[in-house]
């Protein structure tokens, strides 16, 4: 019975490799990088071609088929959502995470994946353009009258008077004025704050459901 | 007994610590700091009471002078009773404090202040709930109209036992504290403060710190902003359980006017400008008055009172310290003094900081030190005095250098009487321009160079209210004599010096000395730098020195435009009057001061030398 690990392994190796614009991969740099025997190499290979998930080019090299590409992207994609939980949420060590995602990306169920997913993406927020972790809005962007939950202070060991005044994750306010120059006077605990643009910028903040 | 007041800021303590002390105050800086504190002393039923209003802090653990300040005084064990005053209204973050107070194990009374705002917005205490949950004495007060104020003292004699509340901790500061309790036998306070790094025990800390990087590696906060949700939480959790909130129809906010843009900064500048003119105004017929009546009936008498010459000198010279000093405070201070206690009191401070913001953050600054700047024009000595409101020593240092800079009113009569009326108006424009230049240049560079970050603007806009005169009176007066206190002296030290140094012949001597130097760089013959020594004294007695120096009124005979020019430049900058130096000494310590006088006159012998080599 061939391991069906192994076969999404390879495929997902074949897409890994292939993904900087190499439309096919020579066997040997496989070898190197599967730390498999090359005999049980060519035993997945011939495999999956009959599964007609990978395809031998005439120069021998291998190459994913349209097929094949869709499944090897479902594995990277469960890997990543994996190693993404492992580190952000559970803390794990990253190198760690990444072998216990490689390991478990072949068993967990694509419902399962769908959910933990939904579940990193609303408690870590979405990842912005520049590839930061973003969390909420930035208290800048929101206009006046907005009622508001904070979500998360910057750098918020310089900033001790914040957290007394009560700017603490979890807590309700609301702008009660702001100027063109982005000033804001924000009311929090019954008080009206005022706070530089700079100071703002810090507080994340996400409207209330 | 000691008794020692601590509370936010804007929560009525100072208006309840004048009310139990009288006048008889002593405002004394706490020592390596410039932080005030003030203390006096009553006698109830034969007992002297000594009360210690500590300065308004949010927090204990911060790491602001403020806050340093008042956690050391409460450590010290010194102090028998806190009284703890609150705001009614906001009572949850005002518990946000108490419940670190309550962490230093003193007997402690609750104040509860602004009782009778907290009525006119439907708050409604439960106060025996509020005494249990608390378990101390709580005290509901109207400061302002001085309703329970009289029962302060007598609680606070009876009040014997530490509170007994504890805040519940996160499960894993708990364990932390529990550790440093069996490990090092720290108390819950110590354990809490190493843990943060703060209270300035090191073997504490450094047992404290893998603590705290193992709390903080498991979860996303940090280690203060945990302590603080668990705080505001559990204040939270009080508040819920004794306080009411009766739905009211809110009043009309005139924070509608104050902090819109459109109606604001007209209001701001109208306001601004209206003080300026109004003091400027009133000052110059008071002084001149002031100046007019020394001269007459002290100054003139001495001069004919056929003393010996030498002691007619002293005399003289202390005559005319006096005539600076009060010629000055009297009318020019004290009325800043008046105006600054107004716009305090009422509030509307913030609103001011808050609409000018942006503008001062391109000189390193943020709003709140738009005031110190603005009132510069008038006296650089009050206006100096207010960037005390500043957070941190890095601003007040930033705001004392630019105020230091602004031409005050002594400064505007030279640049009035000497280059407009005889060299032109353009001219004396310039110097303005000159200035403004200097001040950004200046207020970019030290915030380049200065440690620490620049912080914006966190202020707290307390709603607006009437001020009342007497307690404006009293917060003016203490300042003003605080003032006399530090410059009287130094003036009268100073006009003997230099009397003595003319009696024996020395100004003559230090005008050859100088002389090299004053024609060879400045371009101004010797008499005018002896001119500008004087001015020393009070700014616009260069002027006055000049032209008893030059022995004519008619300075355009004996200067040209250009000298005339860069005298007036050089003494606009160089070295801030006795009196403001008095006050930059007690605001932001003796270093500073060296600094500040050091860079004026480096600036203005090097912008008049300018002048001379190259025009």
């Amino acid at each position: 019975m061939m391991n069906e690990g192994k076969k999404e392994d390879l495929m997902e190796e074949v897409y890994l490799l292939t993904r900087n614009g190499t439309s096919s991969i020579p066997v040997s740099c496989l070898l190197s990088h599967l730390k498999i025997p090359c005999a049980e190499l060519e035993e997945l290979i011939a495999v999956l071609r009959a599964e007609n998930a990978l395809c031998r080019e005439p120069c021998g090299e291998i190459a994913l088929t349209a097929c094949g590409r869709i499944l090897a992207e479902q594995v990277v994609k469960k890997h990543q959502i994996l190693e993404h939980f492992f580190v952000e949420m559970l803390g794990v060590d990253p190198h760690e995470a990444a072998k216990e995602a490689c390991r478990l990306e072949h068993h967990i169920s694509d419902e399962l994946t769908g959910r933990l997913s939904d579940l990193v993406n609303r408690s870590a927020g979405k990842k912005g353009p520049d590839g930061i972790m973003e969390t909420g809005i930035s208290l800048l962007d929101c206009r006046e009258g907005d009622s508001l939950v904070i979500l998360r202070i910057d750098h918020p060991g310089k900033l001790h008077r914040l957290m007394d005044l009560g700017f603490l994750p979890g807590e309700r306010i609301v702008i009660k004025r702001k100027l063109r120059n982005r000033a804001l006077v924000v009311a929090v605990k019954g008080c009206d704050i005022a706070l530089s643009p700079d100071i703002a910028s810090l507080i994340r903040v996400e409207k209330p459901a | 007994m000691r008794c020692a007041l601590i509370g936010n800021p804007n929560v009525g303590k100072s208006l309840i610590f004048s009310q139990l002390t009288g006048l008889g105050v002593e405002v004394s800086n706490y020592p390596g700091t410039t932080v005030e504190m003030e203390s006096g002393g009553l006698c109830y039923r034969g007992e002297i009471i000594e009360i210690t209003d500590l300065p308004g802090t949010y927090s204990l653990e911060g790491s602001s002078d403020e806050e340093r300040t008042v956690r050391e005084v409460l450590q010290e064990e010194s102090v028998d009773v806190g009284i703890v005053v609150m705001d009614a209204r906001h009572l949850e973050r005002n518990l946000y404090l108490f419940l670190q107070v309550v962490e230093y194990d003193i007997p402690l009374v609750g104040v509860l202040n602004m009782m009778d705002e907290a009525d006119a917005q439907g708050v409604e205490i439960d106060m025996d709930a509020l005494r249990n949950l608390l378990g101390v004495e709580i005290l509901p007060t109207a400061a302002i109209l001085g309703k329970n104020v009289n029962r302060i003292v007598p609680l606070a004699r009876s009040a014997t036992r530490p509170a007994t509340l504890k805040v519940p901790y996160a499960q894993a500061i708990e364990a932390a504290i529990r550790s440093l309790q069996k490990t090092a036998g720290a108390s819950r306070r110590e354990s809490l403060l190493a843990l943060q790094d703060l209270g300035g025990n090191r073997s504490l800390a450094s047992l404290a710190a893998p603590l705290r990087e193992e709390i903080e590696r498991t979860t996303t906060m940090t280690i203060s902003q945990i302590i603080a949700a668990n705080r505001h939480n559990f204040a939270q959790r009080i508040v819920g359980a004794a306080v009411r909130v009766r739905g009211t129809t809110a009043p009309f906010d005139p924070d509608r006017l104050f902090t819109r843009p459109l109606s604001g900064i007209p209001i701001l500048v109208a306001t601004l400008l209206g003080v300026l003119m109004g003091v400027f105004l009133l000052g110059s017929v008071l002084e001149a008055w002031i100046v007019q009546m020394f001269d007459l009936y002290l100054i003139a008498p001495l001069g004919q009172s056929g003393l010996p010459p030498l002691l007619l000198t002293v005399g003289n010279s202390l005559a005319i310290a006096l005539q600076a000093g009060i010629g000055i405070a009297l009318p020019y201070i004290f009325l800043f003094f008046i105006v600054i206690a107004v716009l305090e009191d009422t509030g509307y401070i913030s609103r001011a900081a808050f609409l000018s913001d942006s503008l001062m953050h391109r000189i390193g600054l943020h709003g709140g030190a738009i005031v110190p700047l603005i009132f510069g024009l008038g006296c650089s000595v009050p206006a100096v005095m207010t960037t005390r409101s500043l957070r941190n020593k890095r601003e007040r240092i930033i705001a004392s250098f630019l105020t230091t800079l602004v031409p005050c009113s002594a400064r505007t009569m030279i640049i009035m009487g000497l280059v407009a009326t005889f060299v032109g108006i353009l001219p004396a424009l310039s110097l303005y321009l000159i200035i403004v230049l200097l001040i950004m240049v200046t207020g970019t560079l030290l915030s380049r160079m200065l440690p620490g970050e620049q912080y914006g603007m966190i202020t707290e806009m307390p709603s607006l209210r009437v001020p009342r005169p007497t307690l404006v009176l009293q917060k003016s007066w203490n300042r003003l004599r605080e003032f006399l206190f530090i410059a009287i002296p130094l003036l009268a030290a100073g006009s003997i010096v230099l009397g003595l140094l003319e009696f024996y012949g020395a100004i003559q001597w230090f005008q050859d000395v100088v002389s090299p130097f004053s024609v060879g760089v400045l371009g101004l013959p010797a008499f005018a730098l002896g001119a500008l020594v004087f001015g020393i004294m009070r700014k616009e007695m260069a002027l006055g020195t000049l032209a008893v120096l030059a022995g004519t009124a008619q300075l355009s005979l004996v200067l040209s435009p250009l000298q005339l020019y860069t005298f007036a430049l050089v003494s606009i900058l160089f070295i801030p009057c006795i009196s403001t130096i008095a006050v930059l000494y007690r605001v932001i310590g003796p270093r500073y001061t060296a600094e500040i006088t050091l860079y004026t006159l480096g600036l203005g012998v090097i912008l008049g030398g300018l002048i001379n080599f190259l025009v």
